[in-house]
């Protein structure tokens, strides 16, 4: 096995329970992230993007449930971890941000508290923190982060900063026991433009410091391009492709990801010329076909329908993988 | 058809809403019929017979005056809920009219009807009651109408803000521009949408107003003895209970609380029912 | 800090003068619609024509109602609230005496809602669909259907009457007992600052009941609440950020689900008492205690007025003190407030 993975998603697939029955979000998704490199999940809401690394990190909702598939993080496989062992990792070995920054932090607790806390949560038995230590540490966090005049801000209520401000103190808070993953789940959504591109450069620069990889979940393929090293594309909760951003960007196999990209605003493309994606994500309350695109793809074959689609080297790259019976 | 399927539904998924329902049912009848169902004469006494615990005879025992408790408990049905509905009707009215013109005009009419329900939220609402009563004198009517304005205030107050948020609706505006005249539009496009909230307030209503009537009684203020009412019922029954005869105030006192408690499960169904996201 | 609370306070308490103006307008107004001669009960049943006619000019009966508001006025400004005919005693002197009854019967209601209550909704929250969840909507659905007056009589019959646990319901102390030097007014308080354990059992013994009874009713919108509101802050976003954040689960639930749950709950606190306040006339009836509750019942019953007109004015004048605590509690807790001012 390469020693240089870091993470690996198997074969991950999750159900959850609701009224209308069982609802099979993930079908066996894989992923694989290298120390260091930036990995990002694109794709529509409700593709599954989110329920992927609410699976990895062992805090999916409690009406979900894993069915089936491996999460190997460092060697180990976190779905077989005791819950306490997993709360010690999450934090502390992999952290995640959230979009809405605002809502995401306690609102009736001062931030560097909130920094505080985490700290606490994963001090060592045998060399504990100082309390000193500790509101040191937060500042120092708060100021890596570049939130100017830090040992006032160590006192604010998130209430009291803006949106951006907010997203530099979760991501102090995320990034405080320096993990060796970030996942980043929409991280600028809900931010104003020039924010979203600061806080991007920022996570960038803290994780090429810290030699941390990034999993960017977002449905920005600009955004992806811009800051990953590879994009993961998911639909319906199946990854149908998975490549270099340079070898997607060039020839993208999937049809799904092909419509995608042709249905991404771009300088000097009118909306009437814009192209959309017919239909709309499946019910997955139904039984799905073993490619949840066929339904909506233009070039659907009758050999789409048979079972076993998984994802595959394309021939010319071996790293460009497509789960597709009829690529482009 | 297909409205009438999805109640059906609804009920089916809440058995404790169609228990409460069949029992609200039944008391109803019960109060319609009382006169029809009763054993006895709810006010003829038999001396020879007083405190008689509960028999084959006499189902729930007799009281002090050797009266029949059950044909008085299912006489009192009447008084009681007859009380709590007229109650009701009467806050939702007024609640409802000052509500609306509250909402709908603002400025003045809106500042005085929010002094209004603020002073009379400024009172411990039972102790206004009882005062309301004993100033207008001891009848059912004067029951009837202190607890309207006690409750009036939670109408007026749910109906201004709904009336609020719609204010601003689209389909406002549109009727505007149609050339409605302001009333109009209060009464053929706002208050019809205002009417669910309205009616789960209601269910919810029902219970706490008989609750309020029942206790105005026992302690003495409003129907007067020998009416048969489930609150004078109790309070008669109280000197009986340290000397061991239960079934006095037992009685009256269980039909009270299923009474309510039956209008409550109605009020929650109704409401998950109509606004599922209020659900707690 | 000190400052802001100052003024809240202040700004607070003038802001309540026009309602407790109208609270004392309105009960004036109700009260001479009683029924009855005041003048004629002071004057006793044998006296005449012209001594029932002195007493009415004595008591300025016969002022039109502006100048006796007026006199009214003017006399609780100096802390005077008439006299009660039936007690013969000023009223002031009646409310202060009966007072704390009342209060140490209301607080402990509430604090035996609070005990069970809390617990209950937290658990219930966090085990939803357990079977503590479906007690926990079991009584708050019951027991707020449960008639006070009913209440208390059934606690009476099983416990004083069928088990012999509980003295007979006649008031705060029994019938052998004296009451503790009056420090605050509350029995239990007193006794155990005379270290006298034998009064303090005996007033806890009979305050156990009527303070169940109050309880049992206090308990569902409480227990309700905490449910209700923890569900909701359990869900979200920054729950979310606490876990994905490895924080251990009793900090998740104590310094950031419950701190967030605490504001409605504290709110409700605050109905509640001021809910009970109203019903305590019901509970000292059954119990025969002698609070500010049935003495006001009494007056009303006699048609006397001063001690109605005081016995609301008191109350009210509570209420604005709670709403005051709710208020600065819950600024104490949520940050945001004390910017919104």
């Amino acid at each position: 096995m390469n020693t240089n993975v870091l993470l690996q998603v198997q074969d991950l697939s999750v159900a959850f329970a609701t009224r209308h029955g069982q609802v099979a979000v993930l079908d066996k998704v894989n992923l694989t992230l290298h120390k260091g490199e930036t990995l990002a999940i694109v794709g529509e809401s409700g593709s599954g993007k989110s329920v992927t690394s609410f699976a990895a990190l062992g805090i999916l909702d409690p009406a979900g449930k894993v069915t089936h598939g491996r999460v190997i993080f460092d060697g180990r496989n976190l779905l077989d971890l005791p819950p306490a062992e997993m709360r010690k990792l999450r934090g502390r070995e992999l952290a995640m941000i959230f979009q809405n920054p605002r809502s995401a932090l306690n609102p009736i607790r001062k931030v560097g508290h909130q920094i505080e806390d985490v700290l606490t949560a994963h001090n060592s038995l045998s060399h504990p923190l100082t309390r000193k230590e500790k509101k040191a540490a937060a500042i120092a966090q708060l100021e890596a982060v570049k939130i100017t005049d830090p040992a006032r801000r160590y006192n604010a209520y998130p209430y009291e900063l803006s949106g951006g401000m907010c997203q530099r103190v979760m991501i102090a808070i995320a990034l405080a026991c320096k993990p060796r993953l970030l996942i980043a789940d929409e991280p600028t959504t809900g931010l104003d433009v020039t924010t979203q591109v600061v806080i991007m450069d920022l996570i960038q620069e803290l994780a090429a410091a810290n030699n941390m990889a990034t999993l960017l979940i977002t449905h920005d393929l600009g955004l992806a391009a811009d800051y990953c090293s590879r994009v993961a594309v998911m639909h319906a909760g199946q990854v149908l492709e998975d490549a270099p951003v340079a070898s997607l960007f060039r020839a993208a196999r999937h049809p799904y990801t092909a419509r995608l990209m042709a249905a991404t605003p771009q300088p000097g493309i009118t909306l009437e010329r814009l192209a959309f994606i017919p239909g709309q994500l499946p019910d997955l309350r139904e039984a799905q076909p073993p490619c949840r695109f066929s339904s909506r793809c233009d070039r659907y074959r009758p050999e789409c329908n048979a079972p076993g689609l998984t994802l595959v080297s394309r021939p010319e790259n071996a790293s460009h993988l497509i789960a597709c019976r009829n690529p482009l | 058809m297909k409205r009438s399927l999805e109640w059906r539904y609804l009920l089916l998924q809440n058995p404790l809403t169609l228990a409460a329902l069949v029992v609200f049912i039944l008391v109803v009848l019960c109060a319609i019929f009382a006169p029809w169902l009763t054993p006895y004469d709810p006010f003829a006494s038999d001396t020879a017979n007083s405190l008689q615990a509960p028999s084959a005879a006499h189902w729930f025992g007799t009281d002090q005056l050797g009266r029949d408790m059950f044909s008085r408990v299912l006489m009192g049905t009447r008084m009681d809920l007859g009380i709590a509905i007229a109650a009701v009707f009467l806050a939702a009215a007024i609640g409802t009219f000052l509500g609306a013109c509250a909402g709908f005009y603002g400025g003045y009419v809106d500042t005085a009807v929010g002094r209004g329900v603020d002073i009379i939220m400024a009172f411990p609402l039972f102790v206004l009651a009882m005062a309301i009563v004993a100033a207008l004198g001891n009848s059912v009517a004067n029951v009837v109408y202190a607890s309207a304005i006690i409750n009036m205030p939670f109408y007026v107050r749910v109906v201004r803000s709904e009336i609020l948020v719609l204010k601003g609706a689209g389909f406002v505006e549109a009727a505007r521009l149609c050339g409605n005249s302001n009333s109009r539009i209060l009464w053929s496009q706002l208050l019809p949408n205002v009417s669910a909230p309205l009616v789960v307030q209601m269910s919810l209503n029902m219970g706490w107003s008989m609750l309020n009537a029942a206790s105005l009684s026992f302690v003495g203020l409003g129907i007067r003895p020998p009416s048969p009412e489930w609150g004078i019922m109790v309070a008669e029954g109280a000197q009986y209970i340290i000397s061991g005869q239960w079934w006095v105030a037992l009685f009256p006192g269980l039909a009270l609380t299923l009474v309510v408690l039956c209008f409550n499960l109605l009020g929650d169904g109704l409401r998950d029912i109509i606004d599922p996201r209020r659900r707690t | 800090m000190q400052n802001t609370f100052f003024t809240l306070i202040s700004r607070r308490l003038l802001g309540a003068i026009p309602s407790l103006f109208a609270v004392i307008v309105v009960t004036f107004v109700i009260m001479r619609l009683l029924p009855g001669d005041p003048a004629a009960f002071f004057a006793g049943a044998a006296a005449t024509e012209e001594a029932i006619a002195q007493i009415r000019t004595q008591l300025g009966l016969d002022e039109s109602m502006f100048q006796q508001f007026w006199i009214y006025l003017q006399a609780l400004a100096q802390g005077d609230m008439g006299r009660s005919f039936t007690t013969g005693q000023p009223v002031t002197t009646d409310l202060l005496e009966r007072l704390p009854a009342s209060l140490e019967l209301t607080l402990l209601g509430l604090v035996m809602a609070i005990v069970v209550g809390l617990p209950l909704g937290i658990l219930a929250a966090t085990r939803p669909n357990s079977w503590i969840d479906h007690l926990c909507r079991l009584l708050t659905t019951s027991g707020v259907c449960l008639p006070t007056f009913f209440t208390g009589l059934v606690l009476i019959y099983i416990f004083y009457y069928l088990l012999g646990w509980a003295p007979a319901p006649m008031g705060r102390l029994d019938l052998f007992s004296s009451p503790p030097d009056k420090v605050t007014g509350f029995y239990l308080i007193d006794s155990l600052l005379m270290g006298d354990w034998e009064l303090f059992n005996s007033a806890l013994a009979q305050l156990i009941l009527p303070a169940i009874t109050l309880g049992l009713f206090a308990l569902a919108p409480l227990a309700r609440m905490t449910r209700a509101g923890l569900l909701g802050v359990l869900n979200s976003d920054f729950i979310r950020t606490a876990h994905a954040n490895g924080l251990p689960r009793h900090v998740i639930l104590l310094s950031y689900a419950l701190r967030n749950t605490l504001l409605p709950v504290i709110n409700t606190m605050g109905m509640v008492f001021s809910y009970l306040l109203g019903i305590n006339v019901l509970v000292e009836k059954v119990f025969a205690w002698p609070g500010v509750g049935s003495y006001a019942l009494e007056a009303l019953m006699a048609s006397d007025y001063s001690p109605v007109q005081g016995f609301v004015l008191a109350i009210a004048v509570l209420y604005v003190l709670l709403n005051l605590t709710v208020d600065l509690t819950c600024s104490l807790i949520d940050p945001r407030m004390e910017a919104a001012r």
